[in-house]
């Protein structure tokens, strides 16, 4: 303690030697901050809190920072942005060292270069506002997740309509890595085009199941492990819907079935299977259920 | 409890280092102009 008061006290004199520069230099404060730390013994708590303002308003800038720099961080603005961050520092330095006619020009320069950056930086600024908001976000996910279920749910009752078999894993937080790594791997953004052309007849990929992760098809002609459930399984079930009841049975994965034979569309999950369900009832039961990979 | 204090110190660290450097800057040149429009006035 007394050597922290020593160094504290020569710190001092020099302050007061440069009593001039401290008086109208920002670090005259943290002079004071640190003698209150050190020194003052039965400091009330409203010095305390007033200790701790600066730390808490820096961190609450540093966030804010930080926000708007996760728009930038890695791309083409991102030169631009550290040379204004440079020109800042600068302005800074001259402020602290007083040096008055630097100081005077870099902010005649500054203001015009903050409405430059505003122009430059227009589009960046524009995402980063429209995602602070919450009601927003919300809504553009519920959009998305809503387009990606049309298209879903189109290009099953496509494949319904025209008798053609499907049999599709929605991975939920049980992973299906097991058997997609013994199926052949697409990791293929989904489109209706792509999983109608998966399950043609002609394709050497339409018999297996195809496992979705978050929107990406992982793997087609996946096998799964058969479901032996009386109960649940009709005479008329083929193979595809013994192993859509298998794989619903084994793990949280929500399973697609479509029957090549008599076109129904049936969900698999928890072990039950729901039969003949219309397009309506489908999404609204997708949506419901709609595992959580999906709903990022 | 490891999880959170990666996300929070360890992630994209030179980010946020540089978020931190800045906001002192900031801090600091904001501060200072306050301390002397505080002089000027009397």
């Amino acid at each position: 303690m007394n050597v922290t008061v020593c160094v504290f006290r020569s710190l001092l004199a020099f302050g007061r030697c440069k009593r001039n520069l401290l008086q109208i230099n920002g670090f005259a404060s943290i002079e004071k901050i640190w003698y209150n730390i050190v020194c003052t013994r039965g400091v009330d708590q409203m010095d305390i809190v007033q200790t701790f303002v600066p730390f808490i308003e820096i961190g609450i800038i540093a966030i804010m920072i930080n926000y708007l720099l996760s728009f930038l961080w890695n791309t083409k603005s991102m030169d631009l942005l550290l040379g204004f961050f440079a020109f800042l520092l600068i302005l800074a330095i001259s402020s602290w060292l007083n040096l008055p006619v630097l100081r005077k020009i870099l902010i005649l320069v500054g203001n015009v270069l903050a409405i430059a950056v505003i122009v430059i930086f227009q589009p960046e600024l524009r995402m980063a506002l429209s995602k602070l908001s919450l009601k927003n976000r919300k809504f553009r996910e519920f959009t998305e997740f809503d387009k990606w279920l049309d298209q879903f749910a189109n290009s099953i009752y496509r494949m319904s309509d025209k008798r053609i078999g499907a049999l599709v894993a929605l991975e939920n937080e049980d992973s299906l890595e097991e058997y997609a790594q013994k199926a052949v791997q697409v990791k293929g953004e989904f489109s209706p085009e792509l999983l109608e052309t998966i399950f043609s007849p002609a394709t050497p990929l339409h018999d297996g199941a195809v496992i979705l992760r978050d929107r990406i098809i992982l793997a087609a002609a996946v096998i799964l492990p058969l479901g032996e459930d009386p109960s649940q399984l009709a005479k008329s079930m083929g193979t595809r819907h013994r192993a859509g009841l298998g794989l619903s049975h084994m793990t949280d994965a929500l399973v697609v079935v479509v029957s090549e034979e008599t076109g129904k569309v049936s969900i698999a999950r928890e072990g039950i299977m729901t039969r003949g369900i219309k397009i309506d009832r489908f999404k609204g039961i997708i949506r419901s259920l709609r595992p959580e990979s999906l709903s990022k | 409890m490891k999880d959170i204090f990666t996300k929070i110190f360890v992630q994209n660290w030179q980010r946020k280092l540089l978020s931190i450097v800045l906001a002192i800057v900031i801090w600091l040149m904001i501060h200072h102009s306050i301390s002397v429009a505080k002089i000027e006035v009397p």
